[in-house]
């Protein structure tokens, strides 16, 4: 415990329960400590998987809910929606979700470090949308050394992945592009259902250290997404549409160790998030839609560590200023929020720590909110830990719920927003059982329930034929329950895991489960090194069960349910050294070519190749 | 202060319209019994203004004019003289009789529009009833009504054919009507 703060600036190469993560309890800590659970995806799993982008990076994830639609890739955990998983980038808040959906497939992934996810209400430390939990993004490190590293990957669907880097002296400058046709699921419409596109991504980052104690990390980042589709209504009315997203971020964080025992941090970090979305009828422009959206979030932070005996005491601070700007809203929104929050991480004896954490976010718009949190963590023998915890979450409404004035006359219907909305609110229960009996074996079961009021639905509050009216209000109430359990083995050198999600949800007003959850997802990988060949082959899928959706198509005002239909997604990947540095990769996404136009729209089946450099 | 003018990328343009609007034209054709069928597309998107169509020429005119028949507003059909303009224009919906064999205009049954009677929230126009509604897609599907309406002129018939243009748009109504023959006393 003394060497906390050390350990954390040597972390090499170290065993998953030895390996530093930051989200859990917002202190770096190893793994195996922290008293709340953290998954991590680290950088040889990024390499492995073959993903190009963060959606496909975490779909095959075990409890992750992953799913494309318009508004592009969002996940869900815990069966809570998209805008109930706070997605963080070296702890600060991403921006730019249209209708609560944060679009992952916008996301590069060459400049990732590792991934590290904590699934359950985590509000007592990071506020609001963590109520189904935290996914952190760490970025790359730097490193001394002049090192370059360069990828290249073409596939069906005319995609193209480039990605380049270089690194010295603690900096770090990298950039990628990308295209691609886009795909189609039913040639017999002219709807697509993957979008064709081109972007680029530019980042530099780096770290200095003026003083002795003291680190600088800085980093800026400017990404382009240009995604097109046709898309067609009931009508018979076709589009081409487009939407245009550029992000930019720019952060600086300071960390002081004054000594061993102390650590005191700090971030700045500004985001900027504009979006064009052009929807351009064929043969007429009595419908076309053009939108120019921006939305930008400030963000400061300060915390203090210390140790005190067996007690790590965090007591930090966090602002808050956020604004967004839309043809879509009555009128420019722009809110304030300041946050404290304190936790005490207390290690009694040697096999059992309890952590409880408070947060209160006072914010302009919806007032104030407090989030407590506990956790127990207990190792009755040195393999084996219980972990469980209960905590609050809540989300803020969004702008869009707040202020939105949108009409689609085209398609009868307008929605409006509402000013007098107040935060979702929600229970958090999770309980964790990890055994590790060596470096071969790892398993993990895992159980939750969240109990979620005065979420904010849409209802309809005037109808005329043609014409219906919508607005947001705060009423429903919905719990998911589910478990998970997943097992990892080392058997030769080759690593074999699988994973098990159920998920149980109930939407309490309409009384049926929630849209669009499966009950039962599995996910399994296996990576087999073959040094002879210096080769190494990786397969990973999911199986995913029936996903419930309703709707009325016969008009008698009576949903009916409609079951997707189960499926497998499995990917295959080889890749050869040729010579020191320089590696040829060879793969097949989806290749049981699963998927439908109409609810599952993932990518067909996809061959790819590519070489990856470095030197 | 933290701006909003951020972006550095290209304003988005829609494409250029390649396609001729479709809306305006009349169309006419014969029948086999001679009489003659006319067919127009509207451009009735408008959600306050009304088009004034006169049945006898197929020409939209001003609300102030004599001649117009029917007032066009989205979906909405109204008879003059019922909840709008002066004047005593009829009609009456055969359900889906035959829109092509129907040379003889009805003897009875004629009417024209009222305000809200079974309290619905809407008023009851004769020739209210042409569409089928799809409440998941708001898509209006005509069904296939057959009317006769009586005008100062004389009878026509008259159906929906289609609630939108060419390029799906709502609020372009296309409706064929035409002269029958006035019904035989007896």
């Amino acid at each position: 415990m003394m060497m906390l703060f050390s350990s954390v600036l040597l972390a090499s190469g170290p065993s998953a329960e030895d390996e530093i993560i930051v989200t859990g309890t917002r202190t770096p800590k190893p793994r195996g400590d922290s008293p709340i659970p953290v998954e991590v995806i680290d950088h040889d799993d990024i390499e492995a998987s073959g993903a190009e982008d963060l959606a496909e990076l975490l779909e095959d994830h075990p409890g992750i809910d992953l799913q494309r639609g318009m508004l592009g890739a969002s996940l869900r955990m815990q069966g809570l929606e998209p805008e109930h998983v706070l997605i963080t980038v070296d702890g600060n808040r991403l921006i730019g979700r249209r209708d609560g959906t944060l679009d992952l497939s916008r996301l590069p992934i060459s400049e990732i470090e590792r991934i590290e996810i904590v699934k359950g209400a985590s509000s007592a430390l990071y506020g609001s949308d963590a109520m189904g939990g935290v996914i952190n993004i760490v970025t790359r490190r730097t490193s001394e050394a002049l090192r370059g590293d360069g990828r290249v990957r073409y596939g069906s669907f005319n995609t193209t992945d480039a990605t380049a880097g270089l690194s010295a002296r603690g900096w770090r400058l990298a950039g990628g592009w990308h295209r691609t046709d886009g795909y189609d699921l039913d040639r017999s419409t002219l709807t697509t259902n993957g979008p064709a596109g081109q972007g680029f991504e530019v980042s530099a980052l780096g770290q200095e250290s003026p003083g002795d104690n003291l680190t600088l990390g800085l980093q800026a980042q400017y990404t382009r997404r240009n995604p097109q589709r046709i898309s067609a209504l009931d009508s018979g009315a076709v589009f081409d549409t487009q939407n245009l997203t550029e992000e930019a971020r720019l952060s600086v964080a300071p960390t002081l160790t004054p000594d061993s025992r102390t650590r005191l941090s700090g971030s700045a970090a500004l985001s900027l998030f504009r979006d064009q979305y052009l929807s351009d009828q064929r043969g007429a422009a009595d419908l076309d839609v053009y939108e120019d959206s921006r939305q930008r979030l400030a963000q400061l932070t300060a915390q203090a560590d210390r140790l005190y005996g067996s007690h790590l005491a965090s007591l930090g601070a966090e602002a808050m200023l956020e604004g967004y700007s839309s043809p879509r809203l009555s009128e420019d929104g722009s809110r304030q929020r300041l946050a404290v929050f304190a936790q005490d991480d207390w290690s009694p004896t040697g096999s059992l720590s309890v952590l409880p954490g408070l947060r209160l976010d006072a914010d302009s718009q919806f007032g104030r909110q407090l989030s407590p949190k506990v956790a127990v963590k207990w190792s009755p023998t040195p393999t084996l830990q219980l972990r469980s915890s209960y905590g609050r979450g809540f989300r803020a409404p969004s702008f869009r719920e707040l202020l939105l004035q949108f009409s689609n006359l085209g398609s009868g219907y307008q929605v409006t927003g509402n000013t007098d909305l107040t935060a979702e609110r929600s229970h958090g229960l999770n309980l964790e059982a990890a055994w590790s009996p060596g470096e071969r074996l790892q398993a993990h079961l895992s159980a939750y329930a969240n109990l979620i009021d005065d979420l904010i639905a849409i209802d309809l509050v005037g109808d005329q034929i043609g014409v219906s009216t919508y607005s947001y209000v705060n009423i429903g109430e919905a719990w998911t329950r589910g478990g998970e359990a997943s097992a990892s083995v080392r058997a030769w050198e080759a690593e074999l895991s699988a994973g098990y999600a159920l998920t149980d949800t109930h939407d309490v007003e309409s009384d049926r489960p929630l849209p669009g959850r499966a009950r039962h997802r599995g996910t399994a990988s296996a990576t087999v090194p073959l040094p002879r060949f210096s080769s190494a082959v990786t397969s990973r899928g999911r199986l995913v069960g029936a996903e419930p959706y309703y709707t009325d198509s016969n008009g008698d005002g009576v949903d009916e349910t409609i079951l997707t239909a189960p499926y497998a997604n499995i990917d295959l990947r080889a890749e050869r050294d040729l010579t020191e540095g320089l590696t040829v990769l060879f793969g097949v996404n989806n290749l049981l070519d699963a998927g439908d136009p109409a609810r599952q729209t993932i990518q067909p089946r996809q061959l790819y190749g590519g070489l990856s450099g470095t030197f | 202060m933290l701006t909003f003018a951020f972006g550095c990328a290209a304003t988005l343009q829609p494409a250029p319209l390649d396609t001729a609007q479709d809306t305006g034209a009349l169309t006419s054709r014969t029948d086999d019994s001679g009489h003659t069928i006319q067919t127009t597309t509207l451009d009735a998107t408008d959600h306050e203004q009304w088009l004034y169509l006169d049945l006898s020429t197929g020409a939209l005119q001003d609300a102030t004019e004599p001649g117009w028949d029917l007032a066009v507003q989205r979906y909405t059909l109204a008879l003059r003289g019922g909840l709008i303009g002066e004047g005593d224009v009829l009609a009456v919906s055969l359900g889906e009789a035959d829109f092509d064999t129907l040379t003889e205009a009805p003897l009875s049954g004629y009417e024209t529009d009222r305000p809200d009677e079974d309290g619905d929230g809407t008023d009851e126009y004769v020739l209210g009833d042409w569409y089928d509604y799809a409440p998941d897609t708001h898509v209006l599907t005509p069904a296939g009504v057959t009317y006769v309406v009586a005008t100062p002129d004389g009878h026509h018939r008259l159906q929906i054919l289609d609630y939108y243009n060419a390029a799906g748009t709502s609020g372009h109504p296309t409706i064929q009507w035409g002269a029958i023959d006035a019904p035989a006393t007896e």
